[in-house]
């Protein structure tokens, strides 16, 4: 983790986390789920989350498709409004009477979304884009025009040759450096990325993470980085957040989540990345079957219909996050130890295995 | 290197470079619009009609309401009556000129307050999603459970025949088609991220849907309302030749075919002139609306 420089803004102090999320969840209505007086039945994108970001850390969250990665991102900058839980910026819960407000909030965190051709207003130019932000929150239009002649400059681009140009003229990584751009154009201090390298080539991907992390030390910015690639999260990462359907089944440093894998969805999705040499490849899917449905999902462990080491307690007992470090105290849940929410990683658990990850 | 965000951002000595501007979509779709030979003679033919229509105190070479029991039923070319006269021997050019007057006044403007007024209800209904969405939307569905000719027909019955109520009544026809055509883009548009985006930098409603959504919901939505306003024309013609809309003795295209209905067999090509007028009319106003559409068809 690098420290962050001494910011104007820090309210909290150097040891106060970024952002705090606890108990976060979304459970979005189905339609035409449940029946006539059976009640609705629910998608359970996001459920029971909690984490923390500290200044100038980045923390990677990965899991497959549909395990509400994306909904998460929109939770923190309150583009989804959340069903309960707290989120804290900077010391100061967002929504609260006490706390600021979610418009302040997006003065400070800012987002960078995986398609770079939706997330562009076709009809305006780029330098139209970027000082767009600036100019909601008041700034001059040639203030904010030639500051987003700037942005362009940082992130790589030609201010001359691309500002006037509208989205379709630009390439892809040139788009994903514009929405770059946007997101630092109101001086966030957490920028939330949601799969912003996913569509990508993958000279293109290179060249946008390097990006990526030199403004993080440049710029001294914390990051919330959400990939399904393992790869670029342990490149770019400190903290590693794993999740699978809706919930968070292991956190903790990178090294200690791709070194020491406990969970066995986390440890197969390691599994699963291809090998560079051909002599190692693998035969047998580590993950087979396809995860089950987060509508209404059944009481215990998500990962029990998919693991291979699945017993009864499973079935029946929803796992917590256990932390092999630290008290287990509620303060301390979120230090930045390695957590695990599996049953085999608890020895108070009637898992025959209990304890022995 | 540690600068902090608003260090860099600082705007420095370095002149800010006016960038080479790309074409704006309103100018490409101006340009296609010009290159479009549909366009260009729909346009022209539609200017034609206008300008005979509003000059006709100008041009009209005789008195529309001046009869004459001597000269009924002339045929097209009879000296003085270049297109004729119509059975109480009124000058046909005349009567043409200034009987689009009406035609275009209930044919056009209805579409345009429609367009104001549906286009803004299917924007906010858009826009706003949820319980707002519905209740526009359903409470559109009602008036669109009619077939509209039946619903002018019936509205302007309820409400009696003039010129006023029938506009209002083709008003009323058109807002819920506009509105729906409105609320499809709008809703399209609010879903995508770029929306997202500009609410993520703490944007208003209302600076978000005039910057980043009327633009695209604005487009489809004049395609829609123009292509609709020639069944206005036809719609406000019917409405008169059933005797809903203007009253004669007042000239009328509508208004005209009806009277004239009886003398077909004795002067078909008088009898038919204010339905040319109305075909050609329709036809130009569909047309550019078509060349209109291709044109906004522009790569995004």
């Amino acid at each position: 983790m690098k420290p962050a420089a001494a910011d104007s803004r820090d309210r909290g102090g150097q040891a106060q986390p970024m952002l705090i999320a606890r108990a976060l969840k979304k459970y979005f209505p189905v339609r035409g789920g449940g029946g006539f007086l059976t009640g609705r039945s629910y998608l359970h994108a996001v459920d029971d989350v909690s984490f923390s970001v500290s200044k100038g850390e980045t923390v990677g969250i990965v899991g497959e498709s549909g395990c509400g990665k994306s909904t998460l991102a929109r939770i923190v900058l309150d583009l989804i409004r959340r069903d309960a839980g707290q989120l804290i910026f900077d010391g100061e819960a967002v929504g609260a009477s006490d706390g600021i407000t979610p418009r302040e909030l997006r003065k400070s965190a800012q987002m960078v979304f995986q398609d770079s051709h939706a997330s562009l207003n076709p009809r305006l130019t780029i330098e139209d884009t970027l000082a767009f932000g600036p100019m909601v929150h008041g700034m001059a239009r040639r203030e904010a025009v030639a500051r987003a002649l700037h942005l362009l400059n940082l992130v790589g681009l030609d201010p001359r040759r691309h500002a006037g140009c509208y989205p379709h003229e630009l390439s892809g990584g040139q788009r994903q450096r514009v929405n770059i751009a946007r997101a630092l154009s109101l001086e966030p201090r957490l920028v939330v990325m949601d799969e912003p390298v996913s569509a990508l080539d993958k000279s293109v991907e290179a060249q946008v993470l390097n990006l990526l992390v030199d403004l993080r030390q440049r710029l001294s910015l914390t990051y919330l980085f959400i990939s399904h690639d393992l790869n670029v999260v342990r490149f770019i990462s400190d903290r590693v957040m794993v999740m699978y359907l809706g919930r968070v089944v292991e956190i903790g440093a990178v090294d200690a989540v791709f070194g020491r894998a406990a969970h066995p969805y986390t440890r197969g999705l390691l599994a699963s990345r291809l090998a560079m040499d051909p002599d190692k490849r693998i035969a047998a899917p580590p993950l087979s079957g396809d995860p089950p449905s987060p509508i209404d999902p059944a009481p215990g462990c998500r990962f029990a219909g998919r693991c291979p080491f699945v017993e009864e307690v499973c079935r029946v007992v929803t796992p917590e996050l256990v932390y092999r470090h630290g008290d287990g105290t509620d303060d301390k849940r979120h230090d930045g130890s390695h957590g695990v929410a599996c049953h085999m990683a608890d020895a108070a658990s009637s898992h025959s295995k209990a304890g022995s990850v | 290197m540690d600068v902090s965000l608003s260090t860099a951002l600082t705007v420095t000595g370095e002149p800010a470079v006016p960038p080479s501007r790309s074409r704006g979509y309103w100018s490409t779709v101006r340009r296609n619009l010009l290159r479009d030979p549909r366009a260009i003679g729909s346009g022209l033919v539609l200017l034609l009609l206008v300008i005979g229509v509003a000059g006709a105190p100008l041009i009209a070479p005789a008195d529309p309401y001046h009869t004459s029991i001597l000269a009924r039923l002339k045929p097209i070319g009879t000296p003085g009556h270049l297109l004729g006269t119509d059975e109480l021997g009124r000058d046909m050019l005349s009567r043409l000129l200034y009987g689009g007057q009406s035609t275009f006044l209930m044919g056009v403007a209805p579409v345009l307050i429609a367009f104001l007024v549906g286009g803004t209800l299917g924007l906010v209904a858009g826009c706003a999603g949820g319980a707002i969405n519905m209740m526009i939307m359903r409470a559109m569905d009602v008036l669109y459970a009619f077939p509209s000719v039946l619903l002018a027909v019936a509205l302007s019955g309820a409400l009696g025949s003039g010129i006023g109520n029938a506009m209002l009544a083709l008003t009323l026809v058109f807002i819920a088609p506009i509105a729906r055509v409105a609320e499809s883009a709008a809703t399209e548009i609010s879903h995508l991220d770029f929306v997202d985006a500009a609410r993520a930098s703490g944007a208003s409603a209302v600076t978000i849907v005039r910057v980043h959504v009327l633009g695209h919901v604005l487009g489809p939505v004049i395609v829609y309302a123009s292509s609709l306003s020639s069944l206005g024309i036809v719609l406000a013609a019917g409405l008169s030749f059933l005797g809903l809309g203007v009253i004669p003795p007042r000239p009328d295209w509508g208004l005209m075919l009806s009277t004239l209905r009886q003398s077909i067999y004795v002067q078909p090509m008088v009898a038919a002139l204010p339905g040319v007028l109305i075909f050609v009319t329709s036809i130009g106003l569909n047309m550019l609306s078509d060349a209109l559409r291709d044109a906004m068809m522009v790569k995004k």
